[in-house]
């Protein structure tokens, strides 16, 4: 069952909510290896998100196992905030921290958790801020930015703490069109870095272009999966073909 | 929308206007009488009825003069100025006439006598006045034994106005040239009851208060005791209080307790309460 | 109108200059003063522990009962205990908690204005507990998220994340309580403390005037109040800001 080259593995992972009436993630088996960029699409309540938000324990899952770096975090007795530093996540709503200017913000977490000084902390900030074009907004609070700035932000924020992997829920979803671009290119750059990710989103088209695997997702469970390539050209299952149908 | 908004606005000031003038006006028949009914046994509460020497008194002057007797149940300190302002007829409340008192309102003949008294709790260290007063050697007191001393009174009885005042004129202050008054060393409560609920828990070594009550409040609570022998606090005359400008109503009162004490009817009533056995 | 002023005049010299009187006053507004400041300072220490205790309660119950065992009931009686708290304080009267304080709780004590402040002090700890509970459900809910997913846990995300951004929140509904307080202390009378209300009936029982007394109490009062809303709004102006 467990696959030792994979960083992330699920096994029979279960979400149900009011006992068994409702199967937000119904026996999902998943794993995802070092480097790999994995893409969840599916209809809205299909438990894409849920599923991604299990992988970090945001959403606790009912049953079943999740081996990251080889340790079944979703073992009560795990401790799991030594984990999630390892694992970075970006949200829809971006979710900075208002009262901190953005270095702050990026600081806050590699100071208080990794023990780093102010200035190491800082200089890692300022060299991702950088990379994204943003070191002059580095004294800046959050309602001073633009939803792309924000989502940049948060991004490099979790990157701060040098995870592992970053996991992306709908990162573009709150974002005004003209603002997604910006983002999408920086996951793209990330990508091909080689940071491993799991990405749920919408956008079919950066799908295609960077994702080595898709999964789409239904009812809770992985209905079918496979490279780009199969996925949006030959789709086997006839809820991906009409899922597919429906949104491009 | 507007419409109904003034309508009802125009309705709660006809209603605030009815109840304001409705407690200004004064019906003829009736009398009122402010009392603050937590002086037992002069005047307290009876389930929902007013009871008491006081009340009694006043029922038998009502029907001297004819009138209906209506009690406003008040804090003693708002008496005289509700009196003075003729929110009420007269004030009685086991009331002592004083000077300061008589610049503000006119007082009825004496009706009964009143003495004011130390209650201590069992075993304390204050055995007489002497425990409490240094006395120089015509018998006036020119010191407190203890500084310390906190003492008990029901706010604005003269319990609390005697010993409000510098140890000279018996009280319990440190009044300094100015006429700046200390006031830790009195502690005024709301009600009699109160304050023997003081002194039980210690938190003050004595209470000062009218005789009768006192022997009520000794009665219902035990290991307290009023200190016997020639130790009263001060003995004083209850009267009735008037407006100053109602003199006509003065009168009256005054012919109607010169009736009652002529037959024995006040007499009757203070025995009632006070068994003269006791 | 002369006649109206000289009465006035009199009035006043026999209410407040006459034996000193108007430092009655003085010395009931510096207890009134006292007693609602530290108060407060309970207020605000019990407010916080017991918004804690709920909120922590309310936020992880689920990840409480899955843990299961010893923990979970500790914490469900806490906050049971933080419940039966609230209710109690918020269900009967300060005047009433104030006299059970006074004659039973600490019927031995002579302190009667440390009393007060403790009394006070547990009434308004559970008024400032709903504020900062509403404060720190108010805060959204990505917040915790966000700093649980770099890998916070529950209180160090409260402590970067959470309540500064919840004192900030509540700070000027935080001083409001403070003027409520402040009018709520008037009943310290109750248990014979001479507060600013006291004064001013001692000054009413001795005068038998009830108009001036009142007036001046009353007005004390208000600038005290008025006071310190100027202090609340210019305070949040300066909150305001710092967010721009």
């Amino acid at each position: 069952m467990r696959d030792n080259s994979a960083i992330i593995q699920t096994i029979g992972l279960k979400k149900y909510y009011n006992g068994e009436s409702i199967k937000a993630i119904d026996n999902v088996d998943l794993s995802i290896s070092r480097g790999e960029v994995v893409v969840i699409i599916g209809p809205s309540g299909s438990g894409k998100s849920t599923y991604l938000r299990s992988l970090n324990l945001l959403e606790l899952p009912t049953d079943g196992s999740i081996i990251f770096n080889g340790v079944d975090i979703a073992d009560k007795n795990v401790d799991i905030n030594v984990h999630r530093q390892k694992m970075g996540m970006v949200f829809q709503h971006f979710n900075l921290f208002p009262h901190m200017t953005v270095l702050g913000n990026m600081t806050l977490a590699p100071m208080k958790l990794l023990g780093k000084t102010r200035e190491e902390a800082e200089a890692k900030a300022m060299e991702l801020l950088r990379r994204v074009g943003l070191e002059n907004r580095a004294d800046a609070y959050p309602s001073q930015l633009s939803g792309g700035q924000k989502q940049r932000i948060a991004i490099v924020r979790a990157l701060c703490m040098e995870p592992d992997v970053m996991l992306f829920d709908e990162p573009t979803s709150a974002l005004d069109p003209e603002m997604v671009g910006e983002v999408l290119e920086l996951m793209k750059q990330l990508a091909d870095e080689g940071m491993t990710m799991v990405v749920v989103t919408h956008e079919m088209g950066f799908a295609r272009e960077v994702a080595d695997r898709v999964i789409f997702m239904c009812d809770g469970k992985i209905a079918e999966e496979g490279t780009p390539e199969e996925i949006f050209t030959a789709p086997q299952n006839p809820r991906t073909k009409q899922f597919l149908d429906s949104i491009l | 929308m507007k419409k109904i908004i003034s309508l009802a606005l125009a309705l709660v000031m006809i209603c605030g206007a009815m109840i304001a003038f409705a407690s200004c006006e004064k019906k003829g028949d009736t009398l009122v009488m402010a009392t603050n009914a937590a002086f037992p046994p002069y005047e307290f509460k009876e389930g929902d009825a007013f009871a008491g020497i006081d009340v009694e008194i006043a029922q038998a002057i009502a029907e001297k003069l004819g009138k209906k007797l209506e009690i406003a149940d008040v804090e003693f300190g708002s008496i005289i100025g509700g009196v003075q302002e003729g929110k009420y007829d007269f004030g009685m409340a086991g009331m002592t006439v004083t000077e300061k008192r008589l610049e503000s309102v006119n007082f009825s003949t004496t009706y009964a006598t009143g003495i004011q008294v130390i209650i201590v709790a069992d075993g304390s260290a204050i055995e007489s006045l002497d425990s409490i007063f240094v006395f120089d050697e015509n018998g006036d007191p020119i010191a407190l034994q203890n500084p310390d001393i906190k003492v008990g009174v029901q706010q604005d009885t003269t319990g609390d106005i005697y010993s409000s005042s510098d140890v000279t004129g018996w009280g319990l202050c440190d009044v300094t040239e100015d006429g700046t008054m200390t006031t830790d060393r009195v502690i005024r409560y709301k009600t009699g009851a109160e304050a023997v609920a003081a002194l039980k828990s210690g938190k003050v070594d004595c209470v000062i208060i009218d005789n009768e009550p006192a022997k009520s409040f000794v009665a219902a609570n035990e290991g307290i005791h009023i200190l016997a022998g020639d130790n009263e606090y001060a003995i004083e005359d209850y009267a009735i209080c008037v407006a100053k400008e109602n003199t006509a109503l003065l009168e009256q009162i005054n012919k109607a307790l010169a009736e009652l004490t002529e037959d024995g009817t006040i007499a009757k009533i203070i025995e009632k309460y006070i068994p003269s056995g006791n | 109108m002369k006649e109206f002023f000289q009465d006035f005049k009199d009035e006043f010299i026999l209410n407040f200059v006459d034996g000193n009187m108007w430092k009655w006053l003085v010395d009931g507004l510096k207890n009134t003063l006292i007693i609602t400041f530290f108060s407060l300072i309970i207020g605000v220490v019990i407010g916080i522990i017991v918004a804690s205790i709920r909120s922590t309660f309310d936020k992880n119950r689920e990840v409480y009962r899955r843990r299961g065992g010893f923990f979970y009931y500790f914490q469900w009686c806490i906050n049971a205990l933080a419940n039966v708290y609230l209710t109690v304080i918020r269900g009967t009267p300060v005047v009433v908690q104030l006299l059970i304080s006074y004659f039973i709780i600490f019927s031995s004590s002579r302190n009667g204005i440390g009393i007060a402040i403790f009394a006070f002090g547990l009434n308004s700890g559970a008024y400032v507990a709903e504020i900062f509970r509403g404060g720190i459900m108010a805060i959204d809910h990505g917040q915790f998220e966000a700093g649980r997913s770099l890998g916070f846990n529950y209180f160090q995300t409260m402590m970067y994340i959470i309540i500064p951004q919840v004192i900030k929140a509540v700070l000027p509904t935080l001083c409001n309580e403070f003027i409520v307080l402040l009018k709520e202390t008037s009943v310290a009378g109750y248990v014979g403390i001479m507060d600013l209300t006291k004064a001013g009936e001692l000054i009413r029982g001795r005068t038998f005037s009830a108009f001036m007394p009142l007036i001046a109490v009353a007005l004390i009062y208000l600038v005290v109040v008025v006071v310190l809303t100027q202090l609340v709004k210019i305070l949040e102006r300066r909150l305001r800001k710092n967010e721009r």
